[in-house]
C-alpha cells in the first residue's frame, strides 16, 4: 500500500471526530426531546404524583440539571471512556451491558451475513448467465418469496417443526453459553436460517442484476470477440466488475450486524444489542440508549471507511488519496 | 391481638401485570400465535406433541442438584428492594430478601414472615424477628436492620415509591421533613424485637409490612439506597441468594444455606430466564426447555393443555381493564356522559369475543377474591337506548372524545376499536389513539393530559385501602381528578377501620359509588395461563402473586 492510502485513512479517521460529536449532540437531543420521561417510566402509573417526589427521582438520575450541562457532563465522561450507568438493567455500567450482548449479536448476524453472501453470489452469477431460463425464473420467484416471508412467522414455524415436533433443536437460545460447542451449535441453526434466508434473497437480486449489467457491456463483447472462452470472460472480466456494486450493498447490510434483529432476538430469546436498545427505549433509559447509539454509530462510520478502502482494492479505477480519479 | 384486616392486592403487582401485558399481547405476538397455530396444522396434527427427548437439552446439572428454570416475559429492571416496582422485580426481591410479614397467596391475609410473631394492638405493632433469621452471608437479622430498612424507605433521598405506605408511623413525617434524625415510632426493643407506634390507625399497615424487605444495616449504612452498586450483588435473608444476573437473559439464585425456616428450600438453583415473546414461552414450555411460567400466550392454551407434561392453571382474576375518564374534561365532568358511555358498551360481549374465551367481564375496582369485594355489586346495565337518552340529555350528541390506549397491547386495542364502534350508536365520535407506553404514563400521571385512557391506571386492587389514592380528591394517583365529598369521607373512614367486618359495608358503599359515578369503567379481566411442568409439586397458585411466590416450599414430584 502506498503512503497516499495511509494519508487517506488518517484523514478519514480524523474526520470521524466531528462526525461522532455531531452524532452525540443529535442523539442526545432526540432522546431528551422524545415524549415520555425516565422518572415516570420507572415509577409507573401508581407512583405518587407529587412534584417533589418526581423531582427527587430525577435528581437521583442526574436529570435535574439544565440540558446543556447534562450534555457536557455526558460528553465529557464519554471522552474518558465512561458511558455512564444504566437507570435500570441492575444499574450496571453501560459498557458492561453492551459487552454482555455484543458477541452474541455479532456471532449470529455475522454468520448469517457471510452465509448469505456465500450462497447468494454463485446463485446470482448462474442466474444472470442463464437469464430467463427455468433456473433463473425459479431463483427470481424464490428470492421474492424469501424477501416476502415474515421472519417471525418462519421462526415460529421452525420452532414448532424442528423443536417441538421433531425434537431436533432447542427453541430458546438463552442458556447456550453454558453448553459445550458440541451442543452449542444447535442453538444457532434456527436463528441463522431465519436471518440468512432474506439475506440470500436480497443479495441474489443484486448479484444477478449487477452481473447482467456487466455482461451486456461492450468490453465483454470485445473480450468474447478476442476469443476468450466463456469462463474466462465470466470470471476473469465480468465477475470482478460485478462485485463492485455488491460491496456497497453488503456494506449497507453491515450495520445490521451490530444493530441486531429485535424480533428474532425476542422469539429465540437470543439477548443481543437490538433487544437491549429496544428495552432501553421502552424504559427511557437514556444512558443505555445513548451508549448503544454511539457505539453502533462509531462502528458504522469505521465500517464505511473500510468499505471505501475495499473499493480501491477491488476496482483499480478508483484511486485513493485525492489523485486523479480515473483515466 | 386485635382483629386485623387481610389486605391484599397492592397495585404494584397489577401495574407489573400491565407492563407485562403490554409486552405479552402486542399485535405481532398475536399474529405470531395465529401463525403458529396455522403452522401447526400445516405440519400435522401432532405438531404440538412434546417428545421427552428434548430433555437432552436440559441443564446437565439436573442430576446433581435440584434446579428450576422459570420463564418470564419482561425483565426486572432492578433488584433493589427500595426501588422494586413491577411484578418481576417484586418476585425477585421476595426470593432474595423475604418479607417481614408475608401475605397468604390465596386469601391475601398477612402471615408471619421474617417476623415469626406479630401483634397489632390499637396503634402498636409488635414484631418478633425469627431467632434464626440470618442473611445469606451468615450474619444475624436484627431489629436494627428492620429499623434501618423502614427508615430507608421513608428517607426522601431514596425516592422509594413506598414512602407513603409508612407515613402513618409516629415520627415518620418529622423524619421526612428532616426535623428528626430517626423515626421515633420505630423502636428497637431488643436485637430481635421491634415495635412500631402509629400516629393514626392504619388498616393497611400489616399488609405493608410485606414491603419491608430487610437489608443489612452494617453493609449499607451511609450508602445511597437509590443506586449504590451494592444492589447489583445484594445480600438478603430470603430463601435464595443472589448468584448472577446477565441482563436480557438469566437471573440466577442459589439456595440460601443460612435460611431461617426449619424446612430449607429443596430447590438449590433458580434460573429466572427472560423469553421476551409470549408465544416463544409456549414453545419453550412444550419443548421442556423451561419448567414453568406465568406468561405463556393465552392463545397457546389448547397446545399447553394437550401436553401431558404440563399443568395449566387459569389463576383468579385480579386486575380489571376498562376506561378511565378525565373528569376535568368539560363533557366528561358530567356523570351522565360517563354513564351513557358505560351503558353503551357490552362488556359481556367483548369478554366473550375478544379475550380468547378466557377473560371475563369485570364489575368493580376490588379483586373478586378479596374480602372487601362486594358480591352483590351490579354493573350499570348494557342499554343502548337509555345510553342514547343520557348522551342526548347531556347535550353530548355528536361530541368528539379522544380515547387512548398503549400501543401494542392487542386486547386494549381491540377494546378501543370495539368502543369506537359501539359509541357510534349513541352519537359519540371516538377519536382513537394509541400511544407508546412510557409516553402515555408520563402524559397521564404527570400532566393528566388525556380525555379517556385505557388500562388500569386506577385499576382493581386487592388491598382496598389503596382506593384512597386512586379516587380520593387528595389521592396521589387520582388521575381522573375525580372529587366526591361523600366518597372522600367513606375512603377516609375505611382507611382507619381496622376491623374487617366493620370495613366491609364501607367498601360495599365505596364500590357502589364508583360503579354509579363511573370515574373509571371497570370492564374486563385479562386472562393469564400459569403453566408448570408436572414434575414439580408443592406450589400454590395466586392471582396476584403468580405461581412462584412460594418457591421455597416447592419440591420435585416423585
Amino acid at each position: 500500500m502506498n503512503s497516499s492510502i495511509w494519508a487517506y485513512i488518517a484523514r478519514r479517521t480524523i474526520f470521524l471526530i466531528p462526525l461522532l460529536l455531531g452524532l452525540s449532540l443529535v442523539m442526545f437531543l432526540i432522546v431528551h426531546l422524545a415524549p415520555g420521561d425516565p422518572a415516570t417510566a420507572m415509577l409507573g402509573p401508581q407512583a405518587p404524583s407529587s412534584p417533589e417526589f418526581l423531582e427527587q427521582t430525577r435528581k437521583n438520575m442526574g436529570l435535574d440539571k439544565p440540558l446543556p450541562i447534562q450534555y457536557l457532563v455526558w460528553v465529557g465522561n464519554l471522552v474518558t471512556g465512561d458511558f455512564g450507568v444504566a437507570y435500570s438493567f441492575n444499574g450496571k455500567p453501560v459498557l458492561a451491558l453492551i459487552g454482555e450482548r455484543f458477541w452474541g449479536t455479532v456471532q449470529l448476524q455475522g454468520i448469517s451475513l457471510l452465509l448469505g453472501i456465500a450462497i447468494a453470489i454463485p446463485i446470482g452469477i448462474v442466474s444472470a448467465t442463464r437469464q430467463y431460463s427455468v433456473l433463473d425464473n425459479s431463483v427470481t420467484v424464490s428470492s421474492f418469496i424469501g424477501l416476502a416471508l415474515p421472519n417471525f412467522w418462519l421462526a415460529l414455524l421452525l420452532q414448532i417443526w424442528l423443536g417441538v415436533q421433531l425434537g431436533w433443536l432447542p427453541t430458546i437460545s438463552t442458556g447456550q453459553a453454558g453448553e459445550p460447542w458440541s451442543e452449542r451449535w444447535k442453538f444457532f441453526i434456527m436463528p441463522v436460517i431465519v436471518l440468512t434466508l432474506p439475506n440470500i434473497a436480497y443479495f441474489v437480486r443484486f448479484m444477478r442484476s449487477s452481473m447482467l449489467e456487466v455482461i451486456n457491456q461492450d468490453y465483454i463483447t470485445t473480450a468474447r470477440a478476442k476469443g476468450i472462452d466463456h469462463r474466462g470472460v465470466l470470471y476473469g472480466h465480468a465477475l470482478r466488475n460485478a462485485l463492485i456494486p455488491m460491496i456497497t450493498v453488503i456494506g449497507l447490510q453491515l450495520p445490521r450486524i451490530l444493530g441486531g434483529a429485535v424480533i428474532i432476538e425476542q422469539i429465540f430469546a437470543w439477548p443481543g444489542i437490538g433487544l437491549l436498545a429496544w428495552d432501553a427505549i421502552g424504559r427511557r433509559d437514556y444512558p443505555v440508549i445513548l451508549g448503544v447509539t454511539m457505539i453502533i454509530g462509531a462502528a458504522i462510520m469505521v465500517v464505511n471507511v473500510l468499505v471505501d478502502l475495499v473499493y480501491a482494492l477491488v476496482d483499480p479505477r478508483i484511486a485513493i488519496g485525492g489523485g486523479s480519479a480515473s483515466s | 391481638m386485635s382483629n386485623y384486616r387481610d389486605s391484599s392486592g397492592q397495585k404494584r403487582f397489577q401495574v407489573l401485570s400491565r407492563k407485562t401485558l403490554t409486552k405479552m399481547a402486542n399485535r405481532r405476538q398475536i399474529l405470531a400465535a395465529t401463525a403458529g397455530v396455522g403452522a401447526a396444522s400445516l405440519l400435522g396434527t401432532q405438531a404440538f406433541a412434546s417428545p421427552s427427548r428434548q430433555a437432552a437439552y436440559q441443564r446437565a446439572a439436573a442430576q446433581e442438584e435440584l434446579s428450576i428454570i422459570i420463564g418470564t416475559l419482561g425483565e426486572a429492571p432492578t433488584i433493589n428492594p427500595f426501588k422494586a416496582n413491577d411484578s418481576e422485580e417484586n418476585w425477585r426481591c421476595v426470593q432474595l430478601f423475604d418479607e417481614l410479614l408475608r401475605i397468604d397467596p390465596v386469601t391475601y391475609e398477612p402471615i408471619p414472615g421474617v417476623a415469626s410473631d406479630f401483634t397489632l394492638d390499637g396503634l402498636t405493632l409488635s414484631l418478633t424477628i425469627h431467632p434464626d433469621a440470618r442473611f445469606s452471608d451468615g450474619s444475624d437479622v436484627t431489629a436494627d436492620d428492620v429499623k434501618f430498612t423502614i427508615e430507608g424507605m421513608l428517607n426522601p433521598a431514596t425516592a422509594s415509591i413506598r414512602q407513603a405506605k409508612y407515613i402513618s408511623i409516629a415520627g415518620a413525617q418529622e423524619y421526612i421533613d428532616g426535623s428528626a434524625d430517626s423515626v421515633s415510632g420505630v423502636t428497637v426493643v431488643d436485637p430481635k424485637t421491634v415495635t412500631i407506634e402509629l400516629a393514626e390507625p392504619d388498616a393497611a399497615i400489616l399488609y405493608n409490612m410485606r414491603f419491608v424487605r430487610i437489608v443489612p444495616k452494617a453493609q449499607l449504612e451511609g450508602k445511597d439506597l437509590a443506586s449504590d452498586p451494592w444492589f447489583q450483588n445484594p445480600v438478603g435473608a430470603g430463601p435464595f441468594a443472589f448468584e448472577s444476573w446477565t441482563t436480557g437473559a438469566d437471573f440466577v439464585m442459589v439456595r440460601n444455606e443460612h435460611y431461617f425456616e426449619a424446612n430449607k428450600p429443596a430447590i438449590q438453583r433458580v434460573t429466572h430466564r427472560v423469553i421476551a415473546d409470549a408465544q416463544s414461552l409456549v414453545v419453550a414450555l412444550l419443548n421442556n426447555e423451561i419448567d414453568g411460567s406465568n406468561y405463556p400466550s393465552p392463545s397457546g392454551k389448547a397446545e399447553l393443555e394437550a401436553n401431558p407434561d404440563l399443568v395449566v392453571m387459569v389463576p383468579p382474576f385480579n386486575s380489571a381493564n376498562g376506561w378511565m375518564f378525565n373528569t376535568r374534561h368539560e363533557l366528561l365532568a358530567n356523570r351522565d356522559v360517563r354513564r351513557g358511555i358505560t351503558m353503551a358498551l357490552d362488556r359481556a360481549q367483548f369478554a366473550a369475543d375478544a379475550l380468547l374465551g378466557l377473560g371475563e367481564p369485570a364489575v368493580g375496582p376490588i379483586a373478586p377474591g378479596s374480602w372487601a369485594f362486594d358480591t352483590t355489586l351490579e354493573p350499570l346495565p348494557y342499554d343502548v337506548d337509555a345510553a342514547r337518552e343520557l348522551i342526548k340529555g347531556a347535550g353530548a350528541e355528536g361530541a368528539q372524545i379522544k380515547f387512548v390506549v398503549n400501543a401494542g397491547n392487542i386486547q386494549r386495542e381491540d377494546w378501543l376499536i370495539y368502543t369506537q364502534q359501539a359509541l357510534q350508536e349513541i352519537g359519540i365520535e371516538v377519536v382513537p389513539e394509541t400511544s407508546e407506553w412510557a409516553t402515555l404514563v408520563s402524559a397521564v400521571t404527570e400532566r393528566k393530559e388525556f380525555e379517556v385512557c385505557g388500562g388500569d391506571f386506577a385499576g382493581v386492587t386487592a388491598e382496598p385501602s389503596e382506593l384512597f389514592e386512586d379516587f380520593h380528591t387528595e389521592g396521589t394517583s387520582n388521575y381522573s381528578s375525580y372529587s366526591n365529598p361523600d366518597l372522600d369521607a367513606l375512603l377516609e373512614q375505611a382507611r382507619v377501620t381496622i376491623d374487617v367486618e366493620e370495613a366491609k359495608p364501607i367498601y360495599a358503599e365505596i364500590q357502589k359509588i364508583l360503579v354509579e359515578e363511573v370515574p373509571f369503567m371497570f370492564a374486563w379481566y385479562r386472562p393469564f395461563l400459569h403453566t408448570i411442568n408436572q414434575k414439580w409439586t408443592g406450589y400454590t397458585d395466586s392471582g396476584q402473586e403468580g405461581l412462584f411466590y412460594t418457591l421455597k416450599d416447592w419440591t420435585a414430584a416423585e
